[in-house]
């Protein structure tokens, strides 16, 4: 038998981990969409609160059961991806020459776009509906106890790996296995050589918009139905963990994202153990600094040099 | 009618005018070479040809249908391929991905990787390498191939020897020859004036962003100032 000691610890890393999924969610599509535009997508946050709010909204108008309110916001997210690619990114991307695909100025730009979105949404949002949680029907909520012998696990723990597994798999047999994959490398790895190959490049960052937004929407609404947390700044914290675990995986490798997050939540739970609560955030800034000073390409970071 | 027919084209990049009224004509199953100093605006020309710099006046013909202002994936589409200075292969991806990127949406692209495979043997043999580590030499092969999957009746290339070893150079060139046999036009820009003067039925020389001169290529490597400016005689 696990003694009292052991039981809370590993009932910590059973948190931590769920956490670290959590952070997971968001790097997947983070990392995506960072991926095919080398630029950082801001507004990944707000997308993933607007995601829980279309699922609430949902839940409030038509009550359909769990599983639906996960397709309708799946659809939301795609929508959202589309629009806020052509809002925030597509203005940016006018020039094919090489001198602005290069641009500095140019990524600066597309960049502080995007971080306009995120911050106009939030505010918007919080005029709208206000500042505070959002009340969830009982029904929906995700936070049924599972009893594992000593341990015990929330329906909505199990429904985020769940997510999170799916979500993974799902990607990477889009990215390897299917035609759209190839394209978004393609993309990916080189802009203007996709240009020359004839590939829809406007089409493909598109598509991927939509992918990483309905990726990212889905998260905020198991998120939040298993948190009981939904509200306007719900997605600053989480999108800001999860950056740092896209940095920490090397920026374009997703796997890479993913097992850095799951280290974050891991390394949160445990230093409530031994640091106040209070300490516990500055975890990530702190683990995003070592790995810019010593690991500047990631921790798994090892690939083929750009020819 | 000629394949491509170029006519008084200007591009301007970032402000600045690069090309000034361009003009110029590829007959079907003919090697035209574009000689020019550096600068002189020989990529700008391509790229615009290709779809990827839009135009500020003037027009563009392939095939009799008008192709300028349309978006670079259509213009592959209708036959038109391109093997970019700087190669711009996918470096993360396997020289197989690379050819079949270059297939474009073709369901059936065996015959083609089979004709590549049949000109660069060595890429059949990198095929689940990275395009990333292959050498210079094979990459260009690798460029040329990905361009060669998409069926083009029509090729451009440019610079394809940069940086070679010669015995890279001779590969390559006798390549351009077999492709032109095949019954694809070339259009070749070539940093070796004297080996693509030999290679090419008809030539065009840019100075500035202006055709300077342009006759059958036998004509301009007897021409004092091309003798002058670009195959080092005295
Ligand atoms: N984005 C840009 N903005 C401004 N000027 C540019 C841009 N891209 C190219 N140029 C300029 O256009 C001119 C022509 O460039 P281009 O690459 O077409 O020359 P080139 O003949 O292919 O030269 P090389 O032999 O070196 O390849 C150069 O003077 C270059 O500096
Ligand atoms: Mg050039």
């Amino acid at each position: 038998m696990l003694d009292f000691f052991d039981v809370f610890l590993v009932q910590q890393l059973l948190n931590g981990l769920a956490q670290g999924l959590v952070y997971a969610l968001i790097a997947i599509g983070f990392t995506l969409i960072f991926g095919v535009l080398n630029v950082v997508n801001f507004a990944h946050g707000e997308i993933y609160m607007l995601g829980a709010f279309a699922g609430l909204l949902a839940i409030q108008l038509l009550a359909p059961p769990a599983f639906a309110v996960l397709l309708l916001v799946a659809a939301a997210g795609l929508v959202l991806g589309v629009l806020l690619e052509r809002v925030a990114f597509r203005p940016f991307r006018r020039f094919n020459d090489e001198a602005s695909l290069k641009s500095k100025a140019l990524r600066e730009a597309t960049l502080l776009s995007s971080l306009a979105i995120s911050i106009i949404t939030r505010e918007l949002m919080q005029l709208y509906v206000g500042a505070d949680m959002q009340s969830i029907p009982q029904a929906y909520l995700l936070m049924t106890p599972i009893q594992l012998g000593p341990l015990s696990i929330a329906s909505g723990q199990v429904l985020i790996f769940v997510t999170a597994l799916l979500m993974f798999l799902l990607l990477q047999w889009l990215l390897f296995r299917t035609r759209l994959g190839l394209s978004i490398r393609a993309v990916s790895n080189n802009r203007l050589g996709a240009l020359h190959v004839g590939i829809n490049v406007n089409h493909i960052i598109i598509a991927t918009f939509a992918i990483g937004s309905l990726m990212g929407a889905v998260s905020g609404i198991v998120v939040g139905l298993y948190s009981g947390n939904i509200f306007p700044q719900m997605g600053f914290s989480p999108g800001i963990k999860a950056f740092v675990a896209m940095v920490m995986g090397g920026l374009d490798s997703i796997p890479g994202a993913v097992i850095s997050a799951i280290v974050l939540g891991l390394c949160e739970a445990l230093s409530t153990d031994f640091v106040s609560q209070g300490w516990s955030e500055l975890i990530s800034y702190g683990l995003l600094l070592i790995t810019l000073l010593y690991f500047p390409r990631g921790l798994f970071g090892k690939k083929v040099e750009r020819v | 009618m000629a394949l491509l027919q170029v006519e008084n084209i200007s591009v301007t990049l970032g402000g600045v005018p690069i090309l000034h009224e361009v003009s110029l004509q590829v007959e079907a199953q003919r090697i035209v070479t574009i000689l020019g100093a550096n600068g002189a605006g020989k990529t700008t020309l391509l790229r615009a040809i290709s779809g990827i710099y839009p135009l500020e006046q003037g027009s563009i013909r392939f095939d009799g249908a008008a192709i300028h202002g349309q978006p670079a994936h259509r213009i592959v589409q209708s036959g038109l391929s391109h093997a970019p200075e700087g190669r711009q292969i996918f470096s993360n991806m396997t020289v197989r991905e690379n050819l079949q990127l270059g297939a474009g949406a073709q369901r059936d692209w065996q015959q083609e990787l089979a004709f590549v495979h049949d000109i660069f043997p060595i890429l059949q043999q990198r095929s689940k390498q990275l395009a990333g580590t292959l050498s210079g030499g094979e990459q260009q092969m690798l460029c040329i191939g990905r361009a060669l999957m998409a069926k083009p009746r029509l090729l451009i290339l440019d610079e394809p020897s940069l940086g070679l070893a010669p015995q890279f150079v001779q590969q390559i060139f006798r390549v351009i020859e077999t492709i032109r046999q095949h019954g694809v036009t070339v259009v070749l820009v070539e940093q070796n004036a004297r080996l693509a003067l030999r290679i090419a039925d008809d030539a065009y020389v840019l100075e500035h962003g202006r055709i300077a001169l342009s006759g059958p290529a036998q004509q301009l490597m007897h021409d004092a100032a091309v003798q002058n400016a670009y195959l080092g005689a005295a």
